[in-house]
């Protein structure tokens, strides 16, 4: 009789819990003051380029007394996360942390469940780069020398790069432009497939952050020829490697990492996280820690945030609709 | 890797053997294994929750912590799928079959000891063969392009073919089911959704933990309390001492035991490392594969139905690969699994750049991983050992008091994995499926596998035939790809022949 009657506690337990949890991410509080602790949501599992940058920036905010905890919520190319934090309550203190690619250019490519206008801007703190390389004893030793060589031997090379349809693929093909060179674009599953590829020789080319192809670069089992870092030219990590700009190439990848607060969200939370960031933008110690994984520490206050992204939204993102449809067309 | 240093080796001696690393192994084996023993909280987890003490641990201490929790949570996965049906974590799912058959049996304690035993020698193994061919075996991973890893994608799923030998039929079926289940999603290629029925959580596909833990645990969980319901008194009450299912003394595991189970235990060892070294396969797949190739081998006639060397060959392959996923990382700097992602972040945040030169620029740093991942594997059979009564005494726990709870740790264990309330419906969803094969008798296996290897190869199989312009001789083209389509075809052959053979006996 006991057993049946903890049974049916216990059951009843199991449904308090999941509703509980369904509203765990919902709690609302109070709003009066600038929030002292926040969830900061990375869209990509623990470990990548994003959640590092994520992390180092709760470890500095933490020394502005903002507890930041990290939660990642991997899917669907950070879209999943994005919508979560857009259809949290205002100050809720769940931030996302995301670039372009989640924002403006997945939204751009079918219904995600959210927009850019969802959210409000905090801060761009982290500006990832990334670079196009080539395979340990190519026949090619600059950008320029790589499209003479696919211009004279059409159909050989092979670019590896990020995925098939997204942002990236569209930035390999603003470099090397296929309907005027004959090479073929693979879609691999990542950073790190790029890098086993292109040092196995599977494919000629790959596209992959500089800070991947950095240490690989050095031990001469690949080649950066180019980077494509949008918020300077030239990245410390590799001084020597030139921008894509520098070859008359519009290639320079939209990247930048900033945090974005669902609508609403108590404007002395926003200007107290905001604050702490552009200090923590001028902190030596955490530029060489962003230096380290490839990434350019380079601050955007909230309004110079949105700017930057509109002009991506403006300026970019329509060029790339065409580009998916052709694509997706098979043209 | 450059020559033996021998001064960076005992500097690396002297921190591991210390008694703060100690410590902090001890602390992360005993966290491994308790959440990986709660169902649905894979150990990436615990992982993930521990990654934050990089910014302030020095490397030694913060290694062995995590090296430790992912020691632990990979043997802590065989704890409830041995006791309760219930794969702590997703590597441990192959454990199952066998591991609950001998739980239910009265043998649950002999299991758990060869769980344990044989994760400790497969994880030795690993880290025998990470320290002393980390270099050669790091240089194959590379040689692993989209041609050859169609060819080794194909040798898995034609495991399907073993797990269909008693009833074909089901087992097409079965494979059927867990192709479906691993297309929905996003295709990989042109982004285009498929079978989400238009909903957007769905677009990232079936997710691998809820459908494990579902596909489980949750027909075990309305078998006992149907029976709880069917009959309170038999289910005991709160308060209750733990009632006797088995023998008070139960006899634990002997030598003799431990030695007929060799085969599953060496498979296990040389299945685990291989793929663990490989960029994608995993440990789920490493057992599935180590269970499928021992079944063909082994003596035990009551292999899927409850036999040690079944615990054995699946466990001794999942902790293989905890040495062995550390080898392209520490070859090339290119995390080959989302587990050596989180390690590899350990060591950025704790200022070690991981890549090719690591060896040569951290010589210290990489001998003292190669002596914590050794060193994890004593610790993990000690405490394993102490922890053995405490879980053989958890399975007698009155049934209305047990399965309750564990349907609480459940539904939170799949909460936590995404932190997405849609995962606990697709847990019931998988509940299910699992349902209604335990009621048509269906085998899981070429599910599970099916539902793995599928994703990696479609992948690879499109990648190959977009890289080769459509050329079907792209998959001959290296001996790699070659030996592996022999093998293929020589195992079919081979499997189909010994059934027939079988059968005829019969």
């Amino acid at each position: 009789m006991y057993g049946k009657r903890f049974l049916i506690a216990m059951v009843v337990a199991s449904l308090v819990v999941a509703p509980g949890l369904f509203a765990a991410g919902q709690a609302e509080v109070d709003d009066a003051a600038a929030a002292d602790e926040i969830t900061i949501v990375v869209g990509f599992g623990a470990g990548g380029s994003n959640d590092l940058s994520a992390r180092f920036l709760a470890e500095a905010l933490g020394r502005h007394g903002i507890t930041a905890n990290v939660v990642n919520m991997p899917g669907g190319m950070g879209t999943e996360a994005a919508y979560y934090v857009s259809t949290q309550r205002p100050n809720s203190n769940i931030f996302m942390w995301a670039h372009p690619l989640i924002m403006l250019f997945e939204p751009a490519a079918g219904d995600r469940g959210f927009t850019i206008h969802d959210f409000e801007p905090v801060g761009t703190l982290a500006s990832p780069t990334f670079a196009v390389g080539s395979k340990a004893g190519a026949p090619w030793d600059t950008l320029d020398e790589l499209i003479q060589y696919i211009q004279d031997n059409p159909g050989e090379v092979v670019l590896g790069g990020q995925g098939e349809g997204n942002m990236m693929h569209f930035i390999a093909e603003l470099i090397l432009d296929p309907s005027e060179l004959d090479y073929t674009y693979v879609g691999l599953a990542g950073g790190a497939d790029v890098a086993l590829n292109l040092t196995g020789g599977h494919v000629d080319l790959g596209h992959l952050s500089l800070a991947a192809a950095r240490p690989l670069h050095e031990d001469g089992d690949l080649t950066v020829l180019v980077n494509t870092q949008i918020l300077i030219e030239r990245d410390p990590l590799m001084p020597e490697i030139p921008n894509v700009i520098e070859f008359g190439i519009d290639g320079q990848e939209p990247h930048p990492l900033a945090l974005w607060a669902p609508q609403g969200t108590s404007q002395a939370t926003i200007e107290r996280i905001t604050n702490a960031m552009a200090e923590i933008a001028q902190d030596s110690a955490f530029v060489e820690r962003y230096q380290g994984i490839g990434i350019v520490a380079h601050y955007l206050d909230p309004d110079e945030t949105w700017e930057f992204f509109m002009d991506v939204e403006e300026n970019m993102v329509p060029r790339y609709k065409a580009w998916l449809e052709d694509y997706l067309a098979g043209d | 890797m450059s020559s033996f240093n021998v001064d960076a080796a005992l500097a690396a001696v002297s921190i591991v053997f210390a008694l703060d690393t100690a410590l902090f192994i001890m602390i992360g084996i005993v966290v491994g294994i308790s959440v990986g023993a709660l169902p649905g909280l894979a150990h990436s987890l615990p992982i993930a929750l521990v990654l934050p003490f990089s910014f302030f641990l020095p490397i030694h201490q913060t290694m062995g912590l995590l090296i430790g929790t992912y020691q632990g949570g990979t043997y802590g996965g065989s704890i409830t799928a041995i006791s309760f049906g219930t794969p702590g974590t997703p590597g441990a799912a192959a454990t199952v079959t066998d591991g609950y058959a001998l739980t239910k049996q009265g043998k649950g304690k002999k299991a758990l000891q060869m769980g344990l035993y044989a994760s400790v020698v497969g994880g030795i193994f690993g880290s025998i063969v990470l320290i002393f061919l980390v270099v050669p075996i790091g240089q194959m991973a590379p040689r692993f392009g989209p041609g050859e890893l169609t060819a080794l994608y194909f040798l898995a799923l034609s495991l399907v073919v073993v797990f269909s030998t008693e009833n074909p039929g089901k087992g097409i079926l079965s494979a059927g089911i867990g192709f479906f289940l691993a297309v929905i999603g996003r295709d990989i290629i042109t982004g285009g959704l498929r079978f989400t029925f238009g909903i957007r959580y769905m677009q990232s596909g079936f997710p691998l933990v809820p459908l494990l833990m579902g596909f489980f645990a949750l027909p075990e969980l309305i078998y006992q309390i149907h029976g709880v319901i069917r009959d309170p008194d038999k289910a005991g009450k709160v308060g209750d001492q733990p009632v006797e299912l088995h023998s008070k003394t139960e006899e634990g595991l002997g030598f003799r035991e431990m030695w007929r189970s060799w085969r599953g235990i060496g498979i296990g060892s040389v299945v685990g490392t291989f793929l663990g070294a490989l960029p994608g396969p995993g440990a789920t797949l490493a057992a599935y594969t180590s269970y499928s190739v021992t079944g063909q081998f082994t003596k035990d006639r009551n292999y899927g139905k409850g036999s040690l060397e079944g615990v054995a060959a699946a466990e001794s392959a999942n902790n293989a690969t905890c040495g062995a996923t550390f080898i392209p990382l520490l070859t090339f700097g290119i995390p080959g699994s989302s587990i050596s992602a989180l390690l590899m972040a350990a060591l950025i945040m704790e200022g070690v750049p991981v890549g090719p030169r690591v060896v040569v620029d951290h010589t210290q740093v990489v001998y003292t991983l190669f002596l914590l991942i050794l060193v994890a594997n004593p610790f993990n059979l000690l405490f394993g050992k102490l922890l053995i009564p405490v879980f053989t005494r958890l399975t007698k726990i009155p049934s209305a008091v047990l399965w309750p709870i564990i349907a609480v740790v459940l539904v939170i264990g799949t909460y936590a994995y995404n932190s997405r309330p849609f995962d606990i419906l697709m847990c019931i969803v998988a509940g299910l499926i699992g349902y209604f094969y335990k009621w048509f008798k269906l085998p899981d296996g070429p599910l599970i596998l099916a539902f793995l290897v599928t994703p990696l190869f479609e992948a690879s199989f499109r990648q190959a035939l977009t890289i080769s312009r459509g050329n079907w001789m792209f998959f001959l083209g290296s001996n790699i790809s070659r030996v592996l389509w022999v093998v293929t075809i020589v195992a079919v052959i081979f499997f189909v022949v010994k059934r027939k053979r079988h059968s005829e006996e019969e």
